[in-house]
């Protein structure tokens, strides 16, 4: 196995509110390679965006709080250091881009003050030399007449401009990994296609890895070595893309396959995942997906299944689906 | 529009916005029962009535109060406020004798108020239900619920009666009163012990409103994306809240301070009442009690010039804030 830039161990992270525990993150166990793109796909709530936010300590505390578990980074455990340890890692070893664009860049101040800020901050570089970076930055994601633009204010770019802005922000420091929570949702379809395009090739040459979250399959088909599924707060598949996507496993992904619309089938009905996202409050018992699984039986109401590993393929259920074929 | 073009059209604006408001106050203060002339000579009744009618005469006051307005805002376009009916001597030169008088203690008040409105705000939202947090909202909870002169009394009890601290009213010793004063240190000095109780009793009404004010916008802006991002690109916390959150929540605090500027100016009167101080305010009361009209009028028009002025300053600060204000 290639080395692991980033393990995740039987974390857990809790969130204390007035209703009772959140327990978004029920002790999962994730790894990513050296220099190869991990998708984390799943529905809203799933805890894929809660998995990022833990891996740079940044879940918001109160309510949020890590309890358990370790994630180690180049063999560190980043979860036992101290907080200004923790600063230098953030937007130098691993930076993140946001979902929304829009809300992700500060309002009042203009980009080159928020790219400097990054940079002069972890290469320590005067506010020229900061300044020239940043324009460097702004010209390496593909936006136009960077001299001039890197004295606007974000409200001066389009949403994709603004992603693309985000982008340079979090490549500045050359970080190690790259954290991307649904980089493209709030994008227009085509801009979706040239942001993640822009991702791929900067991540060929940089060698940057990338921890990459979102909830469309296709994106991940498209971009990931390694997908991980997850659902109300635990993985419950892992595995190569091409073979989770063509033998998958367990149940939950099958169904999100067949969630699909394919242009290629003339289907009448999609597939529909009955029932909602647990709460996460009131977990299920045994497996978390059997209220909503076809293939449920007793013990899968009973007992939590023991996570089982074929190979290089991660499953987590009593009832594997060997032998499907996507 | 450019920066220019607006704020030289917010300051022209200023002109018929003054005449509106003068026109009201002429209104209202016709409908006040009796004049100037009627409450001097109230306690001789036996006045010949031949002697009272040619008085009116010479002031102008037995014309209908439209004509009389008329004749105030000719003089008024010559920049020519009148003279008080009372002292004889020009409204311009009453005003300008008490005016900083009431825009000492009122822009302290302000001063004030942001300066420990902010902090106190800030500490409020970040430790969020804290014993610290609880404190202040607590403090700022029956800061809001005293009406401003009962602060005003509960202050003269503590700070001058119980402690001695501070004068409990007037804006001089009495040394310092008469001619041929030196105005040196000991002079400024004694002024601002006494300034000390008005700026803090009206700084205190408003610091309570600004606190919450402050603490809520905070609040709002720490859960936005772009403090994350700060977060996340290893600031650290003193930056992220310092620079990125406090600009973006201080935009409603503006505002708010640009309102309030308004209503404690509107309250002078019962500030500087509660405190004897020698300011527009009471001179206010002052002269509505004596129908001194033209000071009426006077103070009005300079109070409402201030407060447009404020509001100019106002917007023009959000410009400076928030770069996607256009004007």
């Amino acid at each position: 196995m290639a080395d692991n830039l980033l393990e995740i161990k039987g974390l857990r992270t809790y969130f204390y509110t007035e209703d009772g525990i959140v327990r978004a993150l029920e002790g999962i166990d994730i790894h990513i390679e050296q220099g190869e793109t991990l998708g984390l796909v799943g529905e809203s709530g799933c805890g894929k965006t809660v998995t990022a936010l833990s891996v740079l300590r940044l879940v918001p505390d109160p309510p949020g709080k890590i309890i358990d578990g370790e994630i180690l980074f180049e063999g560190v455990n980043l979860l036992a250091l101290s907080e200004s340890d923790m600063r230098q890692i953030r937007g130098n070893d691993i930076s993140m881009i946001f979902q929304d664009p829009q809300s992700a860049l500060n309002p009042v101040y203009t980009v080159d003050n928020q790219l400097r800020e990054v940079i002069e901050l972890h290469q320590g570089l005067g506010k020229k030399e900061a300044r020239q970076k940043a324009i460097e930055m702004l010209d390496l994601v593909g936006i136009p007449d960077p001299d001039a633009r890197v004295d606007d204010f974000p409200h001066q770019f389009s949403g994709g401009m603004k992603q693309r802005v985000m982008i340079a922000m979090a490549l500045s420091c050359n970080p190690k990994m790259l954290v991307a929570d649904e980089p493209t949702t709030n994008l227009d379809v085509t801009v979706q296609a040239q942001v993640l395009d822009m991702i791929n090739n900067l991540k060929r040459e940089l060698g940057t890895t990338v921890l990459l979250i979102t909830h469309n399959l296709g994106v991940i088909a498209e971009m990931s070595d390694h997908v991980g599924v997850m659902y109300a707060g635990r993985l419950v598949e892992y595995g190569e893309v091409d073979i989770v996507f063509h033998a998958p496993l367990h149940p939950y992904t099958i169904a999100l396959h067949e969630a699909i619309p394919k242009v290629t089938e003339k289907k009448q009905k999609l597939g529909v995942i009955k029932g909602v996202v647990p709460n996460l409050i009131y977990p299920p018992s045994g497996c978390r997906f059997h209220p909503r699984c076809d293939f449920a039986t007793e013990v899968c109401e009973k007992e939590q299944p023991n996570g089982e590993w074929i190979g290089d393929h991660y499953v987590e259920c009593w009832h594997k689906r060997e032998g499907t074929k996507l | 529009m450019g920066m220019r073009e607006y704020i030289l059209k917010r300051v022209i604006l200023i002109i018929p916005m003054l005449m509106g408001i003068s026109f009201i106050v002429f209104m209202l203060m016709y409908l006040m029962p009796g004049d100037a002339v009627d409450l001097m000579l109230a306690l001789q009744p036996d006045t010949d009535p031949a002697y009272v009618a040619h008085i009116k005469s010479i002031y102008g006051l037995d014309k209908p109060w439209y004509i009389q307005y008329f004749y105030w805002l000719k003089q008024f376009a010559t920049f020519n406020l009148g003279s008080s009916f009372l002292s004889g001597r020009d409204v311009s030169e009453e005003i300008g004798a008490r005016v900083v008088n009431t825009l000492s203690y009122q822009l302290l008040a302000v001063v004030f108020s942001i300066g420990v409105a902010i902090p106190a705000g800030i500490v409020s939202a970040v430790r969020q239900y804290s014993k610290t947090d609880n404190l202040v909202m607590t403090a700022a909870l029956l800061g809001v619920s005293f009406p401003i002169f009962f602060l005003g009394l509960m202050n003269i009890f503590i700070f001058a009666l119980i402690l001695g601290w501070l004068p409990s009213g007037g804006a001089h010793s009495t040394v310092f009163l008469g001619k041929d004063i030196p105005h040196d240190f000991s002079y400024y000095f004694d002024y601002l012990k006494h300034l000390a109780l008005p700026t803090l009793t009206l700084g205190l009404a408003s610091t309570a409103y600004n606190a919450r004010l402050v603490r809520s916008s905070m609040l709002n802006v720490l859960r936005e994306d772009y403090i994350m991002t700060a977060r996340a690109k290893g600031l650290k916390e003193r930056i992220v809240i310092y620079k990125h959150a406090l600009r973006n929540a201080m935009l409603p605090v503006i505002t708010v301070t640009g309102m309030q500027i308004a209503l404690t100016l509107g309250g002078a009167p019962i500030t500087e009442t509660v405190f004897s101080w020698p300011g527009l305010g009471k001179y206010f009361v002052y002269a509505i009690q004596h129908r001194d009209y033209f000071v009426i009028v006077g103070i009005t028009v300079v109070l409402g010039t201030l407060i447009l002025v404020a509001n100019v300053l106002i917007d023009i600060s959000y410009k400076w804030l928030d770069p996607r204000v256009e004007f």
